[in-house]
């Protein structure tokens, strides 16, 4: 009977499975863990007196990855297309009880068709049903990491699994989310679309931020678990596991990456790749909102959060979406007791009727809470500009960063030269002829520069230091060394890592 | 017929291509300035330009349509 269990379910649900590049669960959890760590599995016999429900669908137990315990549970789509009976519920309840008595990271290999309507009464309402799963995610957010790989469905309630999970990675053509299907959505409220306009990998890995990472196959995001575990403790209580320092790749350094004219796009991972460890950004919700960079990196071989505005999309202004995906990272962040870095050139936040009817105020405002909640170190550079409320969302010193840092040509003000001037000066320059207009504009904007020159900053301490592009690196490190941060001895409000 | 849209409000700059002309991938086919700031608008796809849908110096508000492709 072990035998028959293990085996999972018929033959052509394997099949069809293959043919779309999707792997059985098991074959999943063997290549998710190390090459030598034993899967210790629970609840292998849920469900044994029905012949068609072997393990009721899902594959619950502990295993090693990078030598460190982990928690796994994986959905049998060869077993009822890996709905959810009671049992099921059941042992995913038992899993999450256990990673949370163990304080062990959980990582959900998803490939669900949601609940088993038939068996509704007894998995969905109760006090041991389905919601009880999305009540331990939120009791064990923050505590331990929660790693979600789509490999399939994720459908209707379901789709809260990945939604409570601190990353998930979607396998391209295969993961879908939504909360009602097409079908559905066509009998309820009249709607045709197709599954992946509705509740595609790319839709949400682009378009809902629902996705962090999509990938090609299924190995690819596997491996990508694996790589993002080697960044985090095994849970809120650790510090993350130092690597030796590695020099950061070879290439154009920071003098060349930033311009000198402050309203030139750049990009701003040429100047991650000439501050981090060679080779160790790992980027989180790429596709996402690309004005703002987030991701995990190391410096020195310390594991770090990167935070970047990036120039090169909308000039690197913050909008509704940026704020959000900024948010959320520097919540995981500071769960997980990893320091934070904000590469700072932004022109501030968006303006306009449309994003302030889209409520930019108040996600700027979730923004700003979690850098003010963030007790992990910070470090602020200001590579180019930072002006307004840019600032503030780049930890800048209001914040409690241990330094703000800013290269020799940096600029830091309420808004640029040419915003200020025109706000400013409006009505004198209006009283003026053309030519006198741009002459006296030229000479106010630069005086105004003169205001603003980061010397001047250093020398009122708003700016703790002016370091040199090719100095940048040693400084971050040096500061996140003599910030003396101790997991176990700070200041933390237990918050978990919301949805935003 | 596709369209290329503003992705933020902001004043369009120039056209860096005109109807009939082709460009790649990834090209730049406007200027578009924002915040103060360039923006480069590229290409999503390769394509000809058919038609230009907004007037140099004027604004644009985001989700507006800057030019028709094919």
């Amino acid at each position: 009977m072990r035998a028959r269990v293990l085996r999972g379910g018929e033959p052509r649900y394997h099949e069809r499975n293959a043919e779309r590049g999707k792997l059985f669960a098991r074959e999943r959890i063997r290549l998710l863990l190390d090459p030598d760590s034993p899967f210790e599995e629970d609840g292998l016999f849920a469900n044994a007196l029905d012949p068609e429900l072997p393990a009721d669908g899902v594959v619950t137990g502990t295993g090693r990855i990078h030598g460190r315990p982990v928690a796994v549970m994986a959905n049998d789509s060869t077993v009822k297309a890996g709905s959810w009976g009671r049992r099921t519920v059941e042992k995913i309840l038992r899993i999450q009880e256990r990673a949370m008595r163990a304080r062990i990271p959980l990582v959900y290999l998803v490939d669900s068709a949601g609940a088993r309507i038939t068996d509704q009464v007894e998995m969905f309402p109760g006090r041991r049903g389905a919601g009880r799963i999305f009540f331990h995610q939120v009791r064990l957010s923050g505590v331990v990491p929660q790693v979600c790989l789509l490999f399939g469905p994720s459908a209707a309630g379901g789709a809260y699994i990945p939604a409570f999970c601190d990353v998930v990675v979607m396998v391209e053509g295969n993961a879908s989310m939504y909360l009602g299907s097409p079908r559905m959505a066509e009998m309820v409220i009249g709607e045709k679309v197709s599954l992946e306009d509705m509740g595609g990998a790319r839709m949400h890995c682009t378009v809902s931020g629902c996705g962090d990472v999509l990938v090609p196959d299924e190995p690819s995001a596997i491996a990508w678990a694996r790589r993002y575990l080697s960044y985090m403790p095994s849970s809120c209580d650790e510090a993350p596991e130092d690597r030796p320092p590695v020099d950061p790749a070879p290439g154009p350094g920071l003098a060349e990456v930033v311009p000198t004219d402050p309203n030139r796009p750049f990009d701003a991972k040429d100047a991650i790749r000439a501050i981090v460890d060679e080779g160790s950004f790992l980027e989180i919700k790429e596709l996402f909102a690309p004005e703002v960079v987030v991701g995990l990196a190391r410096i020195a071989g310390r594991a770090v959060g990167i935070v970047a505005n990036q120039p090169k999309v909308k000039g690197g202004v913050l909008f509704v979406d940026s704020a959000d995906k900024a948010a959320r990272f520097i919540w995981l962040c500071d769960a997980f007791n990893l320091p934070i870095v904000f590469l700072a050139d932004v022109p501030g936040f968006m303006i306009g009727s449309k994003v302030e009817r889209a409520g930019i105020i108040r996600h700027g405002a979730k923004l700003i809470t979690a850098v003010s909640q963030a007790t992990v170190p910070k470090v602020s550079v200001i590579l180019r500009k930072a002006y307004g409320a840019g600032l503030y969302a780049m930890a800048g010193p209001a914040f409690d960063p241990e330094a703000t840092l800013a290269l020799p040509t940096a600029e830091i003000a309420v808004m640029g030269p040419e915003a200020a001037v025109n706000a400013v000066y409006y009505n004198r320059l209006a009283a003026l002829g053309d030519e006198e207009r741009a002459a006296e504009v030229e000479r106010l904007r630069a005086e105004y520069r003169r205001d603003i020159d980061v010397v001047r900053l250093a020398a009122e301490l708003v700016v703790d230091e002016i370091v040199e592009p090719e100095r940048l690196r040693d400084e971050i490190a040096r500061r996140l060394l003599a910030s003396g941060f101790r997991p176990d001895r700070r200041e933390r409000v237990q918050r978990g890592v919301p949805p935003v | 017929m596709k369209e290329i849209r503003a992705e933020m409000a902001g004043i369009l700059v120039s056209f860096a291509k005109s109807v009939g002309e082709s460009f790649e991938a990834g090209e730049e086919v406007a200027t578009f300035e924002s915040m103060k700031m360039q923006i480069p608008v590229l290409a999503p796809e390769p394509g000809r330009v058919t038609e230009l849908l907004a007037e140099p110096g004027s604004f644009v508000d985001e989700g507006e349509p800057l030019l028709r492709y094919e």
